[in-house]
């Protein structure tokens, strides 16, 4: 084993351009199956690591909404219902909508949040990233106050919103007491909270809940509670759809969608792995070639066929390892500059990137496979060598 | 110029093996690049023959939001009534206003259940839509049917294992509606699987008064468009205390669309170049390799009067060549594999699905590869340009 | 018993579908310790002979005993043991693989046997040692002299301690006194037991052996 490694080193390091370029091919093709996949990674785990802060005690209830349908959706009653279900610690009812909003006459579409006032913060505290950053949580009793998501305090508006300005929501005025800090998701960062009656009496719909975040009980089956609050929605809705998630479920959810990313970009990507194979077959083809005496000797000195097929592939794998050990590595500064710019040209959270040490082992051990696939040729064609006629060459 | 193809391709012919594999590289380099942009001009050509046929003289006015909604949680939209459409009727150059209810539904055929799109139309509504769908059977439905439905052709076949006709019963959201009509096939399965009903059947059906989500309205003509959406956004503002709606042009849709495909083709394309970059890496590596090999033969054109400037050529050509011949046999292979692309896409999407391979396209990916070529040529042909006759001679 | 035997051994070479007799019908029995040359001009066969007895190429019709053992319908890989263990090779172009170091050469065949890789090295060194290039172990063949070439190429053949030694042409590339000097290291190896097996068309040299075998046209004919 070690002499085939030490053998295969020689002989790589004889042509030093030849190695060289052949596993750059190699490397570039590692190099893009790693920034690609990590894309898909990190997307992963910060929708995991989201979905864990968010707590996997919680249930998320939402009405289907698509093409935003109302009147059939979730109204104050089920909140009331779902706080009755055994195992249900605490129930938060939330009114969230697109509408108009105006600051210092420009005029932009925002999502609002209409929550009770009295919840918030207990709702949105223990959800990672929601800390404020200056000034205040809703409270009861609060009216036409509002509470910034980041974005909206730093660059929605073309003018900075700070605390004690006043934002205009369907053209009346909510005085700022509060702002978040970022938590990287946009659709959060861009979004501002109010209370939720004083939000549903302005848009004209009372009663109405388009989401209930629920909280289980410690020692109770999330699982459990869960069908506990599908089938009492049942009840009371018929014909009319609607999500209970649990957290782990939108984690999986979420995270087979981006695994069609990963797959389709990997993929792509991987076609230069297969060029890069065909790389290293030109170059073991070359040596064979350039070295059919030598291939005569070793079979006159009494090497096996296995023996000098071993050598060949050995070679041949030699490059997949190197290949794949700097694409892997390059792969990796790569990704954690996609990461910075991603930082700072689209903010946190964004698009984030991850080589785990998973995808490291599987990168450098395909970029193997690869190699020694891309050796079988040559060193098919070096076992078949004539012994006398490869000396006589 | 012709001796130098003549002479690189006896060379390409004499080391069969080689010159197969390293051509494969550009090969798969330049078809994997060909493939993937036929994609994204395959979409782009489709989306803008659909919005032509809809035509450049409609506008859209929705709630803000209404398309497309990400992640985070579910929003309600603020729906229009009949006071916005009041207020456009008002407005000078708008020849039609139809006002329209979507929502999504359970339908039931026997035992089968399924989710699709309803869409409540008026008579003008129903009118405009006569302007890009073609009926395949039956008639369309009368603003005054309230039982009465006309179906996408993907309602009809496919979307229940029996086949739905006209004269047929849909039960929606537990009310039966009988099938007046069947459109003609669209090729995209969201579009060929919408079910057209009166608004006012819709909007009892829901349960949502007059609320409408959706007004298509048509312009006196194509110039006047930009004039009335302007007009449209600053009185629907001034209407409902806020911007909480968007208005957009067929144009303007165009465009949105168009920015996401560019995009979409080119991060495509972009990763799929990194193979023809290594490809370009492997046609170094050759010539480098036939450099040495025919050091001696270098040594001998140098001795019989060849001048750097000529080695320089003979090698130049040599890789040159590769990347044409790569370039050419790579199209071939691209124009297959987006074949096989369209016909999986079309599967799983639709007929409308289609790749395209602009002539633009093909020209450029074979000069493209020509470039990579004779790039990834310049520095062994360089290299073989510099030896030393004398030495080159010596060499064994 | 004999250590080499042919019994009707001929080889025939297709050659743009023409068929080429290289030896026609050759017997002829090398006792163990003997210290033979095959001789004949160029053309003649004997380099067909020599690789039919190191094993190298297989008869087209008749039998190569070595050891007592038929090895005419052989497998590749049991050619390649035989090769290994009974038979040292010594070329007229000394064919070592250039990217390795004397020593490494040396040690090719033993590797190839399995043996561990310190006994190797120490064997290696030892026999380079015996051949006189006791300080010249970590030149590469480049770094050589013709004759220390050919020193290496027969410690190389001595690796796995063989009963033959096969030299085909050994002093053909070298000038006479290294000539001489190849001669005498083969002679001593012979004097300790080894079968020494030698091709050559120098008269000279050849004269040398207990028995001399000359061919021509494929044929013994003294």
């Amino acid at each position: 084993m070690l002499q085939y490694i030490e053998l295969s080193l020689k002989n790589l390091s004889y042509r030093k351009a030849r190695a060289i370029l052949t596993t750059l091919g190699v490397i570039i093709g590692i190099t893009a199956v790693v920034s690609m996949v990590s894309i898909g990674e990190g997307m992963t785990k910060a929708v995991r690591e989201q979905f864990e802060a968010f707590g996997t005690n919680k249930i998320l209830v939402t009405s289907t909404m698509e093409y935003g349908v109302r009147g059939k959706g979730l109204t104050d009653g089920d909140v009331s219902n779902i706080e009755d279900i055994v195992g249900v610690e605490f129930v938060s009812p939330m009114y969230s909508v697109a509408a108009g909003g105006e600051f210092k006459g420009e005029e932009k579409v925002i999502t609002v949040w209409g929550l009770d006032p009295g919840k918030a913060e207990r709702t949105f505290s223990d959800v990672g990233g929601y800390r404020l950053l200056k000034g205040r949580w809703l409270e009861p009793g609060d009216r036409n106050v509002v509470v910034l998501g980041y974005r909206v305090h730093d660059d929605f508006f073309k003018s900075k919103v700070e605390l004690g300005n006043s934002i205009k929501i369907q053209g009346e005025k909510f005085r700022v007491v509060g702002i978040f800090k970022e938590t990287g998701d946009p659709e959060h960062d861009e979004a501002v909270m109010v209370n939720i009656d004083k939000l549903r009496e302005l848009m004209g719909r009372e009663k109405s809940v388009t989401a209930i975040v629920v909280r289980v009980k410690p020692g109770y089956d999330v699982d459990e509670v869960r069908q506990k609050i599908e089938d009492s929605l049942e009840r009371r809705h018929e014909g009319v759809e609607f999500d209970v998630f649990t957290s782990q479920q939108l984690i999986n959810a979420i995270s087979s969608s981006l695994k069609v990313i990963q797959v389709v970009f990997g993929g792509i990507a991987g076609v230069s792995l297969i060029v890069g194979g065909i790389g290293i077959a030109n170059t073991m083809i070359m040596n064979v070639v350039e070295r059919t005496q030598e291939i005569g000797i070793m079979k006159a000195t009494g090497a096996t066929n296995s023996q000098v097929m071993r050598i060949f592939l050995f070679e041949s794998g030699v490059f997949g390892f190197f290949g794949g050990m700097i694409g892997v590595l390059i792969g990796y500064i790569i990704s954690t500059i996609i990461n910075e710019l991603a930082e700072n040209y689209l903010g946190p959270g964004v698009l984030t990137t991850a080589v785990t040490p998973s995808l490291a082992f599987y990168a450098i051990s395909f970029a193997i496979l690869a190699g020694v696939i891309s050796g079988l040729y040559p060193a098919y064609k070096a076992v078949k060598l004539d012994p006398v006629e490869a000396l006589r060459a | 110029m012709i001796e130098y193809i003549k002479y690189s391709f006896r060379n390409m012919v004499q080391r069969k093996s080689r010159t197969f594999l390293t051509l494969s590289g550009i090969v798969i380099g330049i078809a994997v690049i060909v493939a993937m942009i036929s994609i994204g001009e395959g979409m782009r050509r489709t989306v803008n023959e659909q919005l032509d046929k809809v035509g450049a003289d409609k506008i859209y006015v929705s709630p803000a939001g209404f398309f497309g909604g990400g992640f985070g949680p579910p929003k309600e939209f603020v729906p229009f009534g009949n006071a916005e459409l009041r207020e456009i009727n008002t407005i000078p150059g708008v020849k039609k206003v139809a006002p329209m209810y979507f929502a999504s539904a359970k339908v039931k055929v026997g035992t089968e259940e399924v989710t699709a799109n309803i869409i409540g139309g008026t008579e003008e509504g129903i009118e405009l839509y006569r302007e890009f769908l073609t009926l395949k059977e039956g008639r369309y439905i009368d603003e005054t049917e309230t039982e009465a439905v006309f179906i996408g052709y993907y309602v009809s076949k496919g979307m229940f294992e029996k086949e739905i006709r006209v004269g047929d019963y849909l039960e929606i959201s537990g009310k039966k509606f009988r099938v007046t009509g069947i459109i003609e096939e669209i090729g995209s399965k969201p579009d060929d699987s919408q079910i057209y009903m009166s608004i006012k059947a819709a909007q009892s059906l829901f349960d949502v008064g007059d609320d409408i989500n959706f007004i298509m309205v048509q312009a006196d003509s194509k110039g006047v468009v930009g004039e009335v959406s302007k007009k449209i956004e600053e009185r629907l503002k001034k209407l409902r205390g806020g911007k909480d709606f968007e208005v957009l042009t067929t144009e303007d849709q165009a465009g949105q669309i168009n920015q996401v495909l560019d995009i979409l083709t080119f991060v495509l394309g972009g990763i799929a170049s990194v193979s023809l970059l290594v490809g370009g890496v492997i046609i170094m590596n050759t010539m480098l390799m036939s450099v040495i090999e025919r050091t001696r033969e270098i040594g001998i054109m140098k001795a019989t009067g060849a001048t750097n400037y000529r080695i320089l050529g003979v090698f130049l050509a040599e890789s040159s060549l590769v990347g044409l011949v790569g370039g050419a046999v790579g199209i071939i292979f691209g124009l297959v594999t987006s074949k096989m692309i369209e016909e999986i896409g079309q599967f799983y999407i639709g007929t409308l699905f289609e790749t395209y391979v602009s002539v633009t396209v093909l020209i450029g990916a074979l000069i493209f590869s020509i470039i990579v070529g004779s790039a990834s040529g310049a520095y062994p042909a360089w290299k073989a340009a510099k030896l030393d006759p004398v030495e080159a001679l010596r060499y064994e | 018993m004999d250590i080499v035997r042919l019994e009707g051994v001929e080889k025939t070479y297709l050659m743009d579908r023409v068929k080429v007799p290289a030896l026609r019908g050759i017997n002829l029995s090398i006792e163990k310790g003997d210290y033979v040359s095959i001789m004949g001009p160029s053309g003649s066969g004997k380099s067909t002979l020599m690789n039919l007895i190191g094993a190298l190429d297989r008869p087209t019709k008749g039998r190569v005993f070595i050891e007592g053992r038929d090895i005419s319908k052989l497998s590749d890989n049991s050619l390649a043991r035989i090769r290994r263990e009974k038979i040292g090779f010594v070329f007229q172009q000394f064919n070592l693989i250039p990217r390795l170091t004397a020593i490494e050469n040396v040690e090719l065949p033993m590797w190839f046997a399995g043996v561990p890789k310190v006994q190797r090295v120490k064997r290696a060194a030892e026999l380079l040692k015996l051949v006189g290039l006791g300080d010249r172990m970590k030149h590469r063949p480049t770094e050589l002299s013709g004759g220390e070439r050919q020193r290496v190429c027969i410690a190389r053949a001595l690796g796995n301690d063989p009963e033959i030694i096969l030299a085909d042409e050994p002093t053909g590339n070298l000038d006479t006194k290294s000539g001489e000097g190849i001669m005498r290291i083969l002679e001593e190896l012979n004097e300790r037991g080894k079968t020494i097996v030698l091709v050559t068309h120098e008269r000279e040299f050849g004269k040398r052996a207990n028995t001399i075998i000359k061919i021509r046209d494929g044929r013994i004919v003294g």
